[in-house]
């Protein structure tokens, strides 16, 4: 009885420390945030059913300067060295475009790229803040100045252009939704290795997946004013939860950082966090079955331990 | 001696190692007291943990590579992904490091409560504390091997304290890290205080610790006075039932092979299915020394000196002082204590409170100090370290009152 009471008072602390130190130092120190928002719902909604035949001209005229759709033999229009030179940044394959980015995503961006990946979510952020500090502030000169401040920082994360593919603005509605449709009619099914090459594949290498980055560490620096880390490990350092938050919205998470939205669809995101499980923890199946059989075999240890325990104290007892 | 044709190996073995006389001292004839409960086993359970760990640590060292240009990835895709069962040895290794703290803690404290540090185990209760210390350097010194952020920031943060020192300060900074900054010559030679050095000293003082326990022997759950050849007469005399006392094995470890068959139960556990606490997130994203982490924290068996060091957020030396004084004052606890009658701390309620206080104070250090010392939360800590501070500076005195009979 009394080692029974032992055992609960040991227990009992031990559960209290490991929850402070993991699950409740976890809630403070990441707050706890919105979950993806696979609607885009900051963004424009194009009401127009577009026509891929049309689509495949406007594509020729305004995207085959700088994009390749190799599913429908479209070549990349220089060497990949100029390509980088030119834009700063390798302009992808849309083979697979059509299935891996929102319908949504993709009309606001072919319209003003830079908008829709950055600036109108940063700003709705910053809103969000100013709105909060203002409710707080004392007097209306503290208010002015808040106003100002928020001004100047809208102000001088507009001045870093971050996307060098420029807008299509004088497109219109129907125009772009044709593109898409002719996007979406040639696309290319992706296994989740290719869509992670595609969508993240310009940016980032996977080393442990044997994906290398398109530019070299200077080209990229150069353009996103950062160095995109390599995600071979993104599934133990970040998990899963956050992995989705931040793909879906990088700002929610990491406000100002230099990496956009990139739009995917749900499914694409799902497969893509699926194969950066698969190359950041290759052993998960082998381990969760090791696993069993190892319990198993210490339950039944210990079942003996105990027999023989009781054996032996039989004559001291 | 007249060495005689033997029948067998082991009387081969025993004319000349007396091998029939070792297992008497060591095992056999080695006698334990019988009044004890599952609190004892934990020592053998730490001799288990670090066991798995001088194993497991072999394995991994085959293919580790102490060079900051190679660590991270020798660990978390040669050893993690390309070798055979390498991730269970690394898991097994991590997650022992981890547990092997709480064991000690539990140990340690299990001493403190039963008393088990004075009246002639003054030098267990040393020994003891010198394997904490040599442990908290291993556990140290290993985390910063797979050479990830937090590997790169606890150790610059840590060595850094040094800086703090009089006079000596920052010239024992640069000789601790072999540079200026924390880079390749820190890696290397943490690696070799980690592989050989350090475990060769715990070794030995293991071999000390056990050695230590010869003549006082273990205490018991009542700190009863046993006379152990007077027990182990009657135990030899076939008395088993009313002697006081019980065999080494096969007796004492038959219980402590239980208790460690239940405790491997819960590590395989964790081994397998719940490692994310001994292997920090942060550490799976490489070193930056142009990047600091927004949260720094150590591993958590470090978290309550740590908390002792920053709660005084108002002064850094007073912190540093603190800290200091937090790092050896246990090992002071067979002279803080003032009443040499060995008791549990059940029958000694000044000493009681003490304890239990004590325990409350030493997980809301833990606690507090990886929370962020911001706003309210820094004045918790500096009410915790205050109380940790003020915890042994009136030990000597409530002991005392005790002694006095001032309490019964
Ligand atoms: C002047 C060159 C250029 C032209 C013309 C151009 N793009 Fe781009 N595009 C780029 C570059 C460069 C990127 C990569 C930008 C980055 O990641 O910062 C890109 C990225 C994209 C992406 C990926 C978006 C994401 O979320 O990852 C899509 C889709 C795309 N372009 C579609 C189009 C379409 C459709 C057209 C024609 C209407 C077009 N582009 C015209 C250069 C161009
Ligand atoms: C246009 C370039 C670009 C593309 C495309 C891109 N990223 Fe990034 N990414 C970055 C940059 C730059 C950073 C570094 C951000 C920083 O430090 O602020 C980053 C950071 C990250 C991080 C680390 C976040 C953190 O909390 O530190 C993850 C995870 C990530 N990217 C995943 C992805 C995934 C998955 C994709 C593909 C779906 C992708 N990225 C596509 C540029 C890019
Ligand atoms: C990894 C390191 C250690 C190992 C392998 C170890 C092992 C052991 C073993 C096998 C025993 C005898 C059985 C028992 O009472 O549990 C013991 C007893 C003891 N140890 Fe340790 N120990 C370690 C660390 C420590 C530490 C850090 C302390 C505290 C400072 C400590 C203090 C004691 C005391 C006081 C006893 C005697 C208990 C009693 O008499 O009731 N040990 N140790």
């Amino acid at each position: 009885m009394r080692e029974l009471k032992i055992l609960i008072v040991l227990i009992a602390f031990t559960a209290v420390t490991y929850w402070g130190i993991e699950p409740y130092a976890h809630h403070v120190m990441h707050p706890h945030t919105e979950a993806p928002d696979y609607a885009f719902s900051d963004l424009e909604e194009f009401h127009v059913v577009g026509d891929a035949k049309a689509g495949k001209e406007l594509f020729a005229m305004n995207c085959q300067a700088c994009h390749s759709l190799s599913s429908d033999d479209i070549l990349p229009p220089m060497g990949h060295a100029d390509l980088v030179a030119a834009y700063g940044v390798y302009p992808p394959d849309l083979s697979t475009a059509g299935d891996l980015y929102d319908t949504k995503f993709l009309a606001n961006f072919i319209k003003n790229p830079a908008n829709t990946a950055f600036d109108s979510i940063f700003k709705k952020h910053k809103e969000e803040e100013l709105a909060k500090a203002k409710a707080l502030a004392k007097s209306d000169e503290e208010v002015a100045k808040l106003q100002h401040s928020f001004e100047k920082t809208i102000e001088g994360y507009l001045a870093k252009t971050k996307i060098s593919m420029p807008g299509f603005d004088y497109l219109s509605d129907q125009e772009i939704a044709n593109i898409i449709a002719y996007m979406k009619a040639v696309k290319k099914e992706t296994t989740p290795r290719e869509a992670t090459a595609q969508a993240c594949g310009r940016c980032h290498s996977v080393n442990y997946g044997d994906l290398t980055e398109n530019s070299s560490r200077d080209q990229l620096v150069g353009y996103l004013g950062s160095f995109p880390p390599d995600l071979s490990q993104m599934i133990k350092s970040k998990g899963d939860e956050y992995l989705h938050k931040f793909i879906n919205d990088p700002q929610k998470q990491l406000l100002g950082t230099a990496m956009p939205r990139v739009g995917l669809t749900e499914d694409a995101e799902k497969k893509i966090v699926q194969y950066l499980e698969e190359v950041g923890d290759a052993k998960k199946d082998e381990r969760n079955t090791l696993g069993v059989y190892v319990l198993i075999f210490m339950v039944i240890m210990a079942v003996f331990a105990y027999f023989f325990k009781v054996n032996v104290f039989k004559e001291v007892h | 001696m007249e060495i005689k044709k033997s029948a067998n190996v082991g009387e081969w073995l025993d004319q000349r190692l007396g091998t029939t006389m070792l297992a008497k001292v060591l095992m056999t004839e080695y006698w334990i007291p019988k009044n004890i409960n599952f609190l004892w086993a934990f020592g053998v359970v730490l001799m288990t943990l670090f066991a798995l760990l001088v194993i497991s640590g072999m394995f991994l060292l085959m293919y580790y590579k102490p060079d900051t240009a190679l660590a991270f990835n020798s660990v978390n895709y040669t050893i993690m992904q390309e070798v055979a069962y390498g991730w269970l040895f690394r898991h097994i290794h991590a997650v022992a490091a981890s547990v092997v703290f709480l064991v000690i803690y539990i140990h340690m404290l299990t001493g403190i409560y039963y008393g088990s540090y004075k009246s002639g185990r003054e030098m267990i209760w040393i020994s003891g504390m010198l394997l904490f210390v040599t442990f908290s350097a291993e556990g140290f010194s290993g985390y910063m091997l797979p050479w990830g952020q937090m590997s790169y920031w606890a150790a610059q943060v840590i060595t850094n304290l040094f800086g703090a020192i009089p006079f000596i300060g920052p010239d024992l900074v640069i000789w601790i890290r072999g540079d200026y900054v924390v880079s390749d010559a820190t890696l290397t030679r943490f690696f070799a205080l980690h592989v050989f050095i350090l475990p060769l000293i715990i070794m030995g003082i293991i071999g000390l610790h056990f050695y230590s326990l010869r003549i006082p022997h273990v205490n018991n759950q009542e700190g009863e006075e046993v006379d152990f050849e007077a027990e182990a007469r009657k135990y030899k005399a076939g008395e088993k039932k009313k002697a006081k006392v019980i065999p080494f094995w096969p007796v004492f470890l038959s219980k402590d092979i239980f208790v460690l068959s239940v405790f491997l139960v819960f590590f395989f556990y964790l081994v397998f299915f719940h490692y994310g606490f001994a292997m920090d997130p942060i550490n799976f994203i490489p070193a930056d020394s142009m990047k600091t982490p927004p949260h720094i924290y150590p591993e958590w068996y470090f978290l309550w000196s740590y908390e002792v060091l920053r709660g005084f957020f108002f002064s850094a030396d007073l912190g540093l002082i603190a800290f200091g004084i937090a790092n050896v004052i246990f090992f002071l606890m067979p002279w803080l204590d003032r009443d040499p009658a060995v008791k549990p701390a059940a029958k000694r309620p000044y000493f009681f409170i003490w304890f239990w206080v004590l325990i409350v104070d030493l997980i809301g250090l833990t606690i507090w100090g990886k929370l962020p010392p911001t706003g309210v939360n820094a004045y918790i800590g500096f009410v915790f370290s205050i109380l940790f501070l003020a915890l042994f500076i009136i030990l000597p005195m409530i002991s005392k009152a005790e002694r006095n009979g001032g309490a019964k």
